[in-house]
This record gives structure tokens, C-alpha cells and sequence, in this order.
């Protein structure tokens, strides 16, 4: 398996604070490791047959591209922290 | 071909159509003298429909990203900035309703948790029946939540593809390559 990283990406990468880039290295490393690791739940993006995404934890996530069988593309990565901050305040 | 204009505005017309969830029990809270059984019936009544009406809107939602996602496979087509702004304005609506809905129902939950323990005076079992009624109802709105971040996500894959400004890296063989990369001096 191999991994391209997009500009967005790199982008969104050096934006994220160093405990969530600790969390993307993670990331990437099960990806390389095993392409389709349980620990991500990485999956195709519902109608959609080449654009997936990947849960680092809650609200953190992966967007990429399958370019072909062998090679993911990074696309963005980074944090849906506000709505499910919301959802969480609650508890 | 399809027109892939037409196409975003026809899902931004979508996304703005997502029904409200406003249960109408909320503003006829139960009086000691009042029948539980209703108030709980009254509730699950007003969810189903939330529910019937919510899965009709996702459904069209995601006829809707699947057609815009295969235009643009297909074509190809780069999107110009009238378009970007278009999706970044899809993108913001369907963020803005995720935000609402995260809202709106820590609201509720909120709500109900008080009427439970409300309740709990008087009748332990329809109490209990409402904890079980509340642990089922956030379980189906995380699922909604989850539903609209990830419909947010699609779009953004679609923009950064489609993106005038895609461009991509050299393939690398090893993580540590790509950690190399990306942790390069700027």
C-alpha cells in the first residue's frame, strides 16, 4: 500500500495541535500497516465508490481517496470537535 | 452530461428542507394527575414521525451526493471558485443543521432527564419506561449526528478532489516517509 498526501491535507496536518498530529501519526501508521485497520473504522463514504473516511476517535477523521488499488490518497484530516461538543455538554 | 450547477443547487435546496424535530409533548408537560401511558405514547407518536420524516429527507440527501459525486467522476470536471463557493455554502448548511441538531436534542434530553426524575415521584415504573425511552432516542440522534458530519465530510472530499488547487504529493512506500513529509520545515 502506498500514500499520497494532498496540499489540503498537509494544510489541515500542521494546523492540528500536537496531541491530534500524535493521533493522525497513529493514524497513517495502521493504514500503511493494514489498509482496511478495525481500529479506524475506516470506510467508503456512503455513494461514493472511491472516497472514504477513517475515525481517529470521536469527531477526529481522515478524508481520502482510493486513486487505485494500491494507493490512498490523503485528502483532509481534522476534527468535528464543535458538533459533538455540543452532543457531549449534555452528559 | 449533467449540469453539475444545477446538481449543487438542487442539494442545497435539500439540505435546507431537513425537518425539525419539535416534539409537541415537551409543551404539555404531564400533570401528577395526568396519564403517563399518554404522555410516553404522545412522545413515541411525535419521534416515529421525526423518524419517518428524517429518513425521507436523508434518503433524497444522499440521492442527491451520489449524483453530484458520480457527475464529477465521470466528467472530471474541475470545479471554478462560483462553484466551490457553492459547495462551501452546502458544506456550512449541512455543519450548521449538525450543529443544531447536536443542540436542539442536548436540549431535549435535557428535558426529559428532568421529567423523569419528575415522574419517579409518583410512578417508578414509567420512570424507568421513559430512562430506557431517553437511552434508545440518543443512541438514534447520535446516528443522526454521525449521518450529517459525515455527509459534511463527503462534500468536503468532493471540493478538495474537484478543487482547482488538488494537487498531490509523490507516492510514499513507509509511513515514516510520510511523517517525514508532512513534519518538514514549512
Amino acid at each position: 500500500m502506498q500514500i499520497t498526501v494532498t496540499k489540503g491535507f498537509e494544510r489541515a496536518y500542521r494546523k492540528l495541535s500536537s496531541a491530534k498530529q500524535k493521533n493522525a501519526d497513529k493514524a497513517i501508521d495502521g493504514l500503511m500497516a493494514d489498509p482496511m485497520p478495525a481500529s479506524l473504522r475506516l470506510r467508503m463514504l456512503k455513494g461514493s465508490t472511491d472516497l472514504w473516511i477513517a475515525s481517529m476517535n470521536k469527531g477526529d477523521r481522515i478524508i481520502g481517496r482510493l486513486v487505485d488499488a494500491n494507493t490512498l490518497e490523503l485528502l483532509d484530516v481534522g476534527e468535528h470537535d464543535a458538533t459533538y461538543r455540543t452532543w457531549k455538554r449534555r452528559k | 452530461m449533467l449540469d453539475i450547477a444545477a446538481q449543487i443547487d438542487s442539494s442545497i435546496a435539500v439540505v435546507h428542507s431537513a425537518p425539525q424535530f419539535a416534539p409537541v409533548a415537551l409543551f404539555d408537560l404531564p400533570q401528577e394527575d395526568s396519564r403517563e401511558t399518554d404522555f410516553l405514547k404522545s412522545l413515541n407518536r411525535d419521534f416515529d414521525r421525526h423518524k419517518a420524516l428524517h429518513s425521507e429527507w436523508a434518503e433524497s440527501g444522499m440521492v442527491e451526493r451520489k449524483a453530484l459525486d458520480q457527475a464529477l467522476r465521470e466528467s472530471q470536471h474541475t470545479l471554478d471558485t462560483v462553484a466551490l463557493a457553492r459547495i462551501q455554502m452546502l458544506i456550512d448548511g449541512v455543519t450548521e443543521r449538525a450543529e443544531k441538531t447536536a443542540q436542539d436534542y442536548a436540549r431535549f434530553v435535557k428535558s426529559m432527564r428532568k421529567i423523569a426524575r419528575k415522574i419517579a415521584r409518583y410512578s417508578k415504573p414509567t420512570s424507568q419506561s421513559l430512562d430506557r425511552w431517553i437511552a434508545n432516542t440518543e443512541r438514534y440522534l447520535e446516528s443522526e449526528i454521525d449521518f450529517l458530519t459525515e455527509t459534511a465530510d463527503h462534500y468536503a472530499a468532493m471540493r478538495a478532489v474537484y478543487g482547482p488547487d488538488h494537487q498531490t504529493s509523490e507516492p510514499f512506500e513507509t509511513a515514516g516517509d510520510v511523517l517525514k513529509f508532512l513534519k518538514r520545515p514549512a
